[in-house]
């Protein structure tokens, strides 16, 4: 009965308690400022562990779940990159951005292609010779 | 006396001016050509998988057909032309390999540079090419044609080229070289040496290309089938004797034989080996034609009827950027 009286008396108390006039027109702004402040001052994987542990917070069997498909997506992603960067190293067929000098084209093995390797720019064409034929007195 | 005394030193005066007046006058002309074909001029980009190739091309007829570079858009899939300011999707209307030109569509009306008579030009003949060097904005470029060559270090063209001396640029393959009168004689085919000359295509033999493909909607090269050598001597003025037919060609259905010595195919005269190259070139598949020869002293005309020419290996030809 006393814990009933005193909360009754808190109540009254608190019905009658106001915050200040200006508390409302501020709180919007304050509140989005914070909420900024705090996305900032966060690391980028804490906010996407949060958001993802978020879809299965109803089940926390489900908690266990969605950090080994965070972990699996992690790894799975950090071996595709390593294995484009080698390839990268390795293919014909590649781009490469580190110089301009690349443009410049060796003799192709045959007639009008281009030599296999990707050429980091536009490659601006003018052959070093015309075609011809092996057997020229043949009619 | 007197007055002859004082007119004297106004003669150099009055030939320097002269010669004023005509470099002038060659100056003028050469700057109406460049702009009243510089529209016609394109600009070819071609994609395919290994990156994209840039040269450059002209409007040959006012329906939108393009000559350019056949290396330029050799197995591009998907090819645009850019001019007048705008980027218009190309279609690959055909390729030669045979002499390097390639033929595209584009479906707008189009200004066009005429075609010229590229067997009127001699030695030492003015031309002028207008293309697209790398990046920049259209050029011209003055040249001389040099002489006309069947073969460069060693290796024989599909047929014979002109070499000019005008320095040449990356991405002006494909290009047309114009002549005085403002007509186009021959396509830019490739540079020589570090780009200070070039080897030029003919507008004649582009003409074969854009002939079969309007007679038949395919390249139709024709083949007779022989081998020819040089004569010890010559018969008739020509040492092209025919060295070999293979069996079952054109030639030896028709009647020509081994030892049969050359002097004209289809109207063009021969006169030593070499000179086939030419002749053989604008052979077509299924026309016939008249092969003019010295057999046993006797001049005789026999009718040949060339089959479409089998594959032959195409000698390597670098883009060389």
């Amino acid at each position: 009965m006393d814990s009933e009286e005193s909360i009754s008396k808190l109540l009254r108390l608190k019905r009658y308690e106001q915050p200040r006039p200006d508390y409302f027109e501020d709180f919007l702004a304050e509140f989005q400022l914070r909420q900024r402040a705090e996305v900032i001052h966060r690391p980028f994987w804490n906010i996407a562990w949060d958001r993802f542990s978020s879809l299965f917070s109803p089940l926390p069997s489900m908690r266990l779940v969605a950090a080994s498909s965070f972990a699996a997506a992690v790894i799975a992603t950090g071996v595709t990159l390593n294995w484009s960067s080698q390839e990268a190293k390795t293919s014909p067929a590649t781009w490469n951005l580190s110089s301009a000098a690349q443009t410049r084209l060796e003799s192709a093995p045959s007639p009008f292609t281009a030599p296999k390797k990707r050429v980091s720019s536009l490659q601006y064409v003018l052959p070093t010779r015309p075609t011809g034929y092996a057997s020229a007195r043949s009619f | 006396m007197w007055a002859l005394a004082l007119l004297a030193p106004l003669f150099p005066l009055s030939l320097g001016a002269a010669d004023q007046s005509t470099a002038q006058s060659l100056c003028s002309e050469l700057g109406r050509i460049f702009e009243q074909h510089r529209r016609s001029v394109v600009r070819v980009y071609a994609t395919d998988e290994l990156g994209v190739r840039v040269g450059s091309g002209f409007f040959i007829d006012p329906s939108g057909l393009i000559y350019t570079h056949a290396g330029t858009v050799m197995s591009a899939e998907d090819v645009k032309v850019s001019f007048g300011g705008r980027m218009t999707p190309a279609q690959v209307v055909t390729i030669d390999e045979r002499n390097g030109v390639a033929i595209l569509k584009v479906d707008c009306a189009s200004p066009f540079i005429p075609i010229g008579d590229s067997d009127q030009i001699t030695n030492a003949t003015p031309v002028i090419l207008i293309g697209f060097p790398e990046d920049y904005e259209v050029s011209s470029h003055l040249g001389m044609i040099a002489a006309r060559e069947r073969q460069h270090l060693g290796k024989y063209f599909a047929t014979s080229h002109f070499r000019a001396n005008m320095a040449v640029q990356r991405g002006e393959g494909g290009a047309p070289v114009l002549n005085l009168a403002g007509e186009v004689i021959g396509i830019l085919m490739a540079r020589i040496g570090d780009g200070t000359a070039c080897h030029i295509l003919p507008i004649r033999a582009a003409e074969k290309t854009r002939q079969d493909i309007s007679r038949f909607g395919e390249l139709r090269p024709g083949w007779v089938g022989g081998e020819v050598e040089d004569a010890a001597a010559a018969h008739a003025g020509s040492t092209a004797q025919i060295l070999t037919l293979g069996p079952g060609t054109p030639a030896a259905q028709s009647g020509l034989k081994a030892g049969d010595v050359i002097l004209s195919i289809d109207g063009i005269p021969v006169t030593r080996s070499e000179d086939v190259l030419d002749a053989a070139y604008f052979l077509t598949a299924g026309d016939l034609v008249e092969v003019r020869i010295q057999r046993d002293g006797e001049t005789r005309s026999i009718s040949v009827k060339p089959t479409t020419r089998p594959v032959l290996p195409v000698e390597t030809m670098a883009l060389g950027n």
